[in-house]
């Protein structure tokens, strides 16, 4: 083979090679898919416990069906932690602003501290980070299997002026439509990586 | 009449350049950036952060906080491990001689507790940061939603 012929071969192979890889690339949607997000290899569907949401309507597990949420466990007297990420969460859910309702995530706050987070409390703390967003208060006695089933935990340590400190898991997990814990957004979270994994998921989810 | 000699302009020019506003009357430790994060109305707390700045020979330890606004402040610094965000109290945070401390989200930070009214949405929270040497550093926080730019 000549010189000429050998680099006219390299040259069409390489061009076949690119438009082939961008044809895959094309098909297979969003770039890399989630890279903030853990997707769980088998989804947990999330218990039926009693929950009460800061309406003071009844939460069952049904009212997560049909759309996707994003899940954080916290509480009202948390001075740090939990409006950063409330506040993130708000930033994470305007960037989707102009997803279809449907397609928009719903946000809980899942208050580790019944004691003190009434539906009352959740009420005049959670709707001032975006008025879509919910608080749900969990009976104390049902809290445990809720976190479990969450792979969250809680504890509580005496602090002076306040009474208690709670410590929390810092992660925000995703629930799918169908109700199950889906994937998991391990600290520290970070808006536009947040938003863009979420429409990857998404799209994949659109896809099956 | 005697014309001012070299040392006497010069130590008239040291005194009469004062120290920058958020400074306070304390040589070397300066403090800025400072915001308070708003909160609803019913909040029994929020967050102060700020930036402490030692330009002293000499490490300075932050023993205590003051506000006219809130009955009680203390510094706690937030500390993930194994994914489970805690709080630890830090009753004395050393600022080594010459460095900046940031207290921002997610670290370091003031816990503001017992607001003596409802905390607005907007304004200034005036703080005092009291040093185990005696010194004190006066500096007005601003209440945002979130963290400046």
């Amino acid at each position: 083979m000549s010189r000429t012929s050998f680099l006219a071969a390299a040259v069409v192979l390489a061009a076949t090679a690119g438009l082939a890889g961008a044809w895959f690339a094309a098909r297979s949607g969003d770039a890399a898919g989630p890279t903030q997000a853990r997707m769980l290899d088998s989804p947990r569907a999330v218990p039926a416990v009693a929950m009460t949401d800061h309406r003071g309507e009844a939460f069952t597990p049904e009212r997560l069906h049909g759309h996707y949420s994003l899940v954080f466990f916290g509480f009202t007297h948390c001075p740090d932690v939990c409006p950063t990420t409330l506040q993130t969460l708000a930033a994470v859910r305007q960037r989707l602003d102009d997803l279809p309702p449907v397609e928009r995530p719903a946000v809980l706050l899942i208050s580790v501290d019944p004691r003190r987070d009434t539906p009352e409390q959740l009420a005049g703390y959670v709707p001032h980070f975006h008025p879509d967003f919910t608080g749900i208060h969990v009976e104390e006695a049902a809290l445990p299997e809720l976190a479990r089933a969450f792979g969250a935990a809680y504890d509580y340590t005496p602090s002076g002026d306040d009474g208690y400190a709670v410590a929390h898991t810092a992660a925000v997990f995703l629930v799918d439509p169908q109700g199950r814990i889906a994937a998991v957004f391990t600290a520290p979270h970070e808006e536009a990586g947040m938003a863009r994994d979420y429409r990857a998921i998404l799209s994949g989810s659109r896809r099956s | 009449m005697r014309l001012a000699t070299p040392a006497t302009m010069l130590a008239l020019l040291l005194v009469a350049c004062g120290p920058a506003p958020d400074d306070g009357p304390e040589p070397g430790l300066r403090a800025m950036q400072a915001w308070v994060r708003a909160v609803p109305p019913t909040a029994s707390m929020t967050a102060g952060y700020l930036v402490i700045e030692n330009g002293g020979p000499e490490d300075a330890v932050l023993s205590g906080v003051e506000s006219t606004l809130f009955a009680s402040v203390e510094t706690h610094e937030t500390v993930v491990t194994n994914g489970i965000a805690r709080m630890r109290p830090r009753e004395r945070l050393v600022i080594a001689a010459g460095e900046r401390t940031r207290l921002e989200p997610g670290g370091l930070h003031l816990m503001l507790m017992r607001p003596v009214q409802p905390l607005p949405a907007e304004g200034p929270v005036p703080l005092t940061l009291v040093f185990e040497d005696g010194r004190r550093v006066e500096i007005e926080a601003e209440i945002r939603a979130q963290a400046p730019e």
